[in-house]
């Protein structure tokens, strides 16, 4: 397992948002994470990638326990996310998204900032450039690569999030929702994408998702949440048929 | 110890009644009025002229200025600048309140001349005496104390109990549903600005007849009630008037002989520390519950949603790197050619333009860079050059090695100054930065080796360097090397970082970037830059003084920088120009009258950010490219609409 | 400062010259110094100035910079804005009515007096440029300064060999320069280090015991409480019961202080605040049932303050007779200060710095002034009395003391009334 959450609670107030919610994630997998708005799907995702603390529970990441650990750190291990409401640099370019997440974890911060104060820090090595370009290229974002992220439509932004989070070369990838706004089209292309993803680089994918035929379609495993709790687990056959999803969810039997 | 309770609450009650109108503005508008004791200042003044000046009787000088001339004020307020403050980023929206903070005071000065001594009351005139738990008090003080009361209790039934209140609260968390539903916004925050005015009204009139109506009461208390507001989490009026009665108390309990004699076993009694103690009162307990507020207002403002399908139109380039530096070269040229024309004066008084330069791209470094609102600068100018002087003169270090050394004396004192920007958004940075520097002004600047009886450390000029012209361009360089440090720094790495942190904390954290680590960064190195500035004009002058690092001084440099653009080298290089330079030519061209101006200007120039945040050289500079641009979409637009 | 230490070895050398060539008192042979003789290393005050001797206007006349056939250009530095421009400011007016009359009455021969002012904001660095300004782009003879930020342009002006008349505001500087004429007398060369008894010796006098002192948290302020704590202590007989010096800027409630000053059975108190704060003390120990024998204010002779609560029983000292006692220079000022003039401290301060800058011109020779002859002679004054303010002083004894006389008033019933029959109250110089 890549990723590992335990019985992860999660309480605001008297409110219990998540309750005792296990998640496994196997290495170069996709696992779907589907559920009912409200179900706390985005919560589990704050509480895997350390935005938020849990009331009890915890995480391993490749197995070490993260369940302390602050999102940096964890970014460091390998975790990489993308947020359901953009979370992209307005002011910065397409390429220097790559590029930034590119950088990190390499060399200590301070000669890195000692080399930047005297003017070398802006350039980039042949090695560096091919990096950046083949992340842009996997995503189709070669085109659009000098333009500020502020300029960018929604689709693009979601793929620029995405590539974001593969220059960081993550071991494990939470995506939340990354088909929300997007349309048929469009979703057919981000789930080709996430397959060569997987294909191509030695990531896992976790993906919470509102379109449940996609999830279906990609995971390997998928788990479902509705008001906090796991009310089912398994493959995407064995959710289609299960009654108790359908009852919670899909509102109607095939 | 009752005399200390009594005298506590009625100097709480003081700081009630400056902070309840701020706390109600705040929850009402979401624009913290640095400029609420500076609005009150002027209403006090307003009921002086009525009174004094014009013999009206006190209740209805005090009538008119709070029930007309008040609200009146408050209009014409939104209506020229916190209107516009609605649709703008938290940051611009408080550099607009400070701009108003630094230029009203002056306004006020110029409108009515003159010292104020006499203490005219809308209650009793004389004071009538009485006595209360043994301690003798007069009708002032109880005025002070049942009008906190009475102001607590009727705002808080005026937001939670009335329509207004309602339509106020509506309109300030969901704006375009409250319109929808049918609320008039505009009527509404122009209602809600004029009752904070209105309170302003009261504060300046209560507290005037109570302590007096010079600048002096008003500037210092505004400061003093920030404390209280921080209390409150800005929004809620109970926990204002809680925590300005608790404020009133320990500023009180400090005196007593208990707390003096217990820390005269620690230190001497005429050193700094303590006799900094009870002026620093508010500002320690405003750091107290800045640390333990952890996580506190951070505000989410959200960008305005991307434009739908935009991916097919061409990708505008960004502009060519020769075109950004232009600016900075063209100032850097004309300033280099400049001492062709102009005399030993004016050379002297453009490298000090230079020296403020420096310290400016400080606030290029921290505020353009880091998008942190920092007013202690001020702290670490004067502070470096303290130490610069005393280097120098009293150590007998060359002066060039000297100024480094001061500037990364402040390094550490920047870092420790930057610990609650680790958890603190905007405005509760921007607070506790103004803690922390009226602390040290409290304490450092008031040494007897710093201040010296007022005159302040003596500094030489570098070997070689005495003379105008050579210093001229040394500052030159020196201007010159520090703009080219930053301009890498923009560029490189950190420099993305640092554009990250301003966009999304936590996006930039999930990437793997150390946010704190970011942010000190930013602090260190504008410490490093607002010190090596500092020191270079005590250079200049040939002393350092702390006065000329007073915090409000360096209220007015944010607001003279973020005018000129804070975001760019030649924004700072204008704005250190502009304030060396203003002064002289206002008082070798204009007469009298006019010799508040620059501080009119300065001010009115960071209130005008709400029609352009990114200051006078942007407009300038891109002005031109975005209006061809919103010209081609207007058309477009038509074009579209017109096609079949 | 390279240039002042070589000038001062220059001016050693003249003076060993002019020694040398047996004391001519007659002795004009028109080489100007560079700048005023004195000894800057003194050792007893008025040792400084032991050698100086009269000059006299040069013959054919070589005018300095500011003066032509009909006009001398003086500038005048003053506060005028920002938040001291209240308090500062007023001073202009009774410089230009002082210069007004001079012109009308043709006090300088054929020629009028033109001021140019400038504002300094109160600032050190600005008070240099100004003066850079007056000197080098105004071409003024010389200046008159009631700032309080003099300092700054101290060292520049008597390299550049300026006169200067003004008020010292409490800055050393005036006391260290030859070429600053303060309107009397100015303070200690060295504060710390110096002061006068006059205080403590007035307070034994009006038969104080125990006295509480009282001063602001800045520096000034409690450099100021301490200089009065020790010579207190020095004289011996008066006990300093209480001492706060941690007084916010901005209190005006001085409840608890004045409970503590009574409790500490104090029968004096000295203040060292802003007048409205010493008077607002002065309030609070009349309603906590304190009665003292001395409120000693270090200022505040201003008549719209005498019915300010607290204000009634406070004593201070003034640097000129008192107003009550028409003094001829009172009388003066009245005359020719405009009616919306206030007749208080600051205006008439000003009046006096113009009338010393207008005595230094006529010792230097209406003729031909020049500015070594005003700084020269002005200095070998000894009996200057401002034209009738105040007791005759010789402007070189006593130069780098504290000034040693004060006049006192007492504000009682609501008005100023001289104290010791109008005669100065006097103090010695003392170590501290």
């Amino acid at each position: 397992m890549i990723l590992e959450a335990r019985d992860v609670t999660v309480r605001y107030g008297g409110l219990v948002a998540l309750d005792g919610v296990s998640l496994a994630v196997p290495d170069r997998s996709i696992v779907g994470l589907i559920g009912p708005n409200g179900a706390g799907k985005t919560t589990f995702f704050g509480v895997l990638s350390g935005l938020v603390r849990p009331r009890a529970g915890t995480v391993a990441l490749a197995g070490a326990d993260v369940t302390r650990r602050s999102p940096q750190a964890r970014a460091r291990l390998g975790l990489a996310r993308t947020f359901q409401r953009l979370e992209l640099f307005g002011e910065l370019t397409v390429r220097e998204h790559v590029l930034l997440a590119h950088r990190q974890g390499r060399g200590s911060p301070f000669t890195r900032f000692a080399r930047d104060l005297v003017g070398l820090g802006a350039r980039t090595d042949p090695e560096e450039d091919a990096a950046v370009t083949s992340v842009l290229e996997l995503f189709g974002l070669a085109a659009a690569a000098d333009r500020p992220a502020a300029a960018l439509g929604l689709g693009t932004g979601r793929l620029v999030e995405l590539a974001r989070a593969v220059a960081t070369r993550p071991r494990v990838l939470l995506l939340d929702e990354p088909s929300s706004g997007l349309d048929a089209r469009e979703t057919a292309q981000l789930a080709e994408v996430l397959r060569r993803l997987r294909d191509d680089r030695d990531v896992a994918l976790v993906l919470v998702e509102h379109d449940v035929e996609m999830v279906l379609s990609l995971a390997r495993r998928v788990t479902v949440l509705d008001f906090g709790q796991v009310i089912a687990e398994g493959t995407p056959d064995e959710i289609r048929a299960d009654a108790a999803v359908q009852a919670a969810y899909l509102g109607t039997t095939t | 110890m009752t005399l200390y309770v009594v005298t506590g609450l009625v100097v709480g009650s003081v700081y009630a009644i400056a902070t309840l109108g701020l706390v109600l503005t705040y929850s009402s508008t979401r624009v913290f009025n640095f400029a609420h004791g500076a609005i009150a200042y002027f209403l006090a003044v307003v009921f002086y002229e009525l009174t004094v000046e014009h013999g009206w009787d006190g209740r209805v000088a005090g009538a008119a200025t709070i029930l007309v001339v008040s609200p009146l004020l408050g209009l014409a307020l939104w209506a020229v600048l916190f209107r516009r403050l609605a649709d703008t980023p938290p940051p611009v929206r408080l550099v607009s309140t400070i701009g108003l903070w630094v230029a009203l005071p002056a306004l006020t000065r110029i409108v009515f001349e003159g010292d104020r001594y006499e203490r005219p009351s809308m209650v009793f005139d004389p004071p009538h005496q009485y006595r209360l738990l043994g301690v003798g008090v007069d009708s002032n003080q109880v005025a002070v104390v049942v009008a906190a009361a009475v102001i607590a209790v009727a705002m808080t039934i005026l937001l939670r109990a009335t329509p207004f209140g309602l339509a106020v609260r509506a309109t300030v968390d969901a704006p375009r549903m409250a319109a929808v539903v049918g609320v008039n916004t505009s009527l509404v925050s122009a209602g809600a600005w004029m009752v904070g005015t209105t309170l302003a009204g009261v504060a300046g009139v209560l507290l005037g007849s109570y302590r007096g109506f010079d600048e002096v009461q008003f500037t210092f208390l505004v400061l003093g009630s920030f404390a209280a507001v921080v209390i409150a989490r800005m929004h809620s009026l109970v926990l204002a008037f809680a925590g300005s009665i608790l404020l009133g108390l320990v500023q009180e309990l400090s005196k007593s002989t208990r707390v003096t004699d217990f820390l005269g076993g620690f230190v001497d009694s005429q050193s700094v520390w303590v006799r900094g103690l009870p002026a620093s009162i508010p500002f320690l307990v405003m750091l107290v519950f800045l640390l333990a507020y952890r996580g506190l207002g951070r505000e989410r403002f959200v960008v305005a949603a991307p434009a739908a399908d935009d991916d097919d139109a061409p990708p505008t380039r960004a502009p060519a790197a020769w075109r950004r530096i232009l600016p900075v070269v063209c100032c850097l040229a004309a300033v280099a050619v400049a001492p062709a024309f102009l005399s030993g004066l004016w050379e002297g008084i453009v490298a000090k333009g230079l020296a403020l330069g420096i310290v400016f791209l400080s606030y290029t470094v921290v505020t353009g860079e880091g998008g942190m609102i920092s007013l202690c600068q001020v702290t670490f100018a004067g502070l470096a050059a303290s130490v610069t002087a005393d280097l120098a003169t009293n150590h007998g270090m060359d002066v060039l090695v000297a100024v480094p050394l001061a500037a990364l004396a402040a390094v550490p004192i920047g870092l420790v100054a930057a610990l609650p920007s680790l958890r603190l958004g905007d405005l509760y940075l921007a607070l506790a930065t103004l803690a922390f520097a009226v602390l040290v002004q409290n304490t450092f600047f008031e040494l007897d080796w710093v201040a010296n009886d007022g005159v302040g450390i003596a500094v030489p000029r570098p070997e070689g360097f005495g003379d105008d012209l050579p210093f001229y361009y040394l500052l030159v360089a020196l201007f010159t090397v520090t703009a080219v440090v930053v301009r890498n720094l923009k560029r490189s790495t950190t420099g993305l970082e640092l554009a990250a942190t301003r966009s999304s904390e936590p996006a930039t954290a999930t990437i793997g970037v150390s946010v704190e680590r970011t942010k000190l960064f930013a602090f260190g190195a504008s410490a490093f830059l607002a010190g090596a500035g500092g020191g270079l004009y005590a250079v200049y002058g040939g002393f350092a003084d702390p006065d000329q690092y007073d915090v409000l001084i360096g209220v007015v440099w944010l607001a003279v920088v973020v005018t000129w653009g804070v975001r760019s080298i030649a924004g700072a290089l204008l704005a250190g120009l502009a304030f060396a330079v203003f002064p002289q030519l206002v008082t070798e061209h204009l007469s009298s009258t006019w010799r508040e101006l620059p501080t009119v200007l300065f001010g009115l120039g960071a209130i005008g950010l709400a029609r352009e945040p990114r200051g006078v050289v942007h407009q300038v500079v891109h002005g031109h490219r975005d209006r061809r641009r919103r010209r081609v979409e207007r058309r477009a637009a038509r074009a579209a609409v017109a096609a079949p | 400062m390279r240039r002042s230490r070589r000038a001062a070895v220059l001016l050693l050398v003249a003076l060993a010259a002019t020694a040398a060539a047996c004391g001519n008192e007659e002795d004009d042979d028109g080489a100007p110094a560079t700048t005023a003789v004195g000894d800057d290393s003194a050792g007893e005050p008025g040792d400084r100035f032991a050698g100086l001797e009269r000059v006299e206007a040069p013959d054919p006349c070589e005018p300095d910079p500011g003066v032509t056939d009909t006009e001398i250009l003086v500038g005048a530095i003053a506060i005028e804005s920002g938040p001291q421009a209240t308090s500062f400011g007023p001073a202009l007016e009774g410089i230009r009515a002082r210069i007004e009359k001079a012109n009308q009455e043709g006090e300088l021969g054929n020629r009028r007096i033109t001021l140019v002012t400038r504002d300094d904001t109160g600032d050190q660095t600005r008070n240099a440029e100004v003066a850079r300004d007056l000197v080098e782009q105004q071409g003024v003879f010389g200046i008159i300064e009631t700032s309080s930020a003099a300092a700054g342009s101290a060292g520049y002006l008597h390299d550049q060999g300026v006169p200067v008349a003004g008020w010292h505001v409490g800055v050393p500087a005036w006391s260290v320069y030859e070429n600053m004429f303060t309107f009397r007398q100015g303070t200690a060369d060295e504060p710390e280090a110096e002061y006068t008894s006059r205080n403590s010796d007035l307070l034994a006098e009006l038969g104080a015991t125990k006295v509480a002192l009282v001063g602001g948290q800045n520096q000034s302020s409690a450099l100021f409480i301490e200089r009065v704590r020790k010579s207190i202590e020095k004289l011996g007989d008066l006990e300093v019961v209480y001492e706060n010096v941690a007084v916010p800027l901005d209190q005006r409630d001085f409840t608890a202080e004045a409970q503590a000053i009574r409790e500490s059975g104090a029968d004096a108190v000295v203040t060292g605040m802003d007048l409205l704060q010493n008077a607002a003390l002065s309030d609070a120990l009349s309603k906590a049932g304190a009665s003292m024998r001395v409120v000693l204010f270090p200022g505040g002779y201003d008549p719209r303050v005498t019915g300010l609560p607290g204000m009634e029983g406070a004593m201070f000292g003034l640097e000129f007779i008192p107003f009550e006692l028409d003094p001829p220079a009172f009388t003066e000022f009245d005359e020719w200060a405009p009616a919306e003039v206030v007749r208080g401290q600051v205006p008439y301060i000003g009046w006096l710095s113009a009338e010393m800058f207008i005595r230094g011109l006529k010792e230097a020779g209406v003729g031909c002034p020049t500015r070594e002859a005003f700084i020269t002679n002005l200095r070998l004054v000894d009996d200057y009395d401002g034209g009738g303010a105040f007791e005759p002083v010789d402007l070189s004894e006593g130069f780098g003391d504290e000034f040693r006389c004060a006049y006192y008033v007492k504000v009682e019933g609501g008005e100023f009334v001289p104290q010791f029959d109008g005669e100065p109250f006097c103090g010695e110089p003392i170590e501290l």
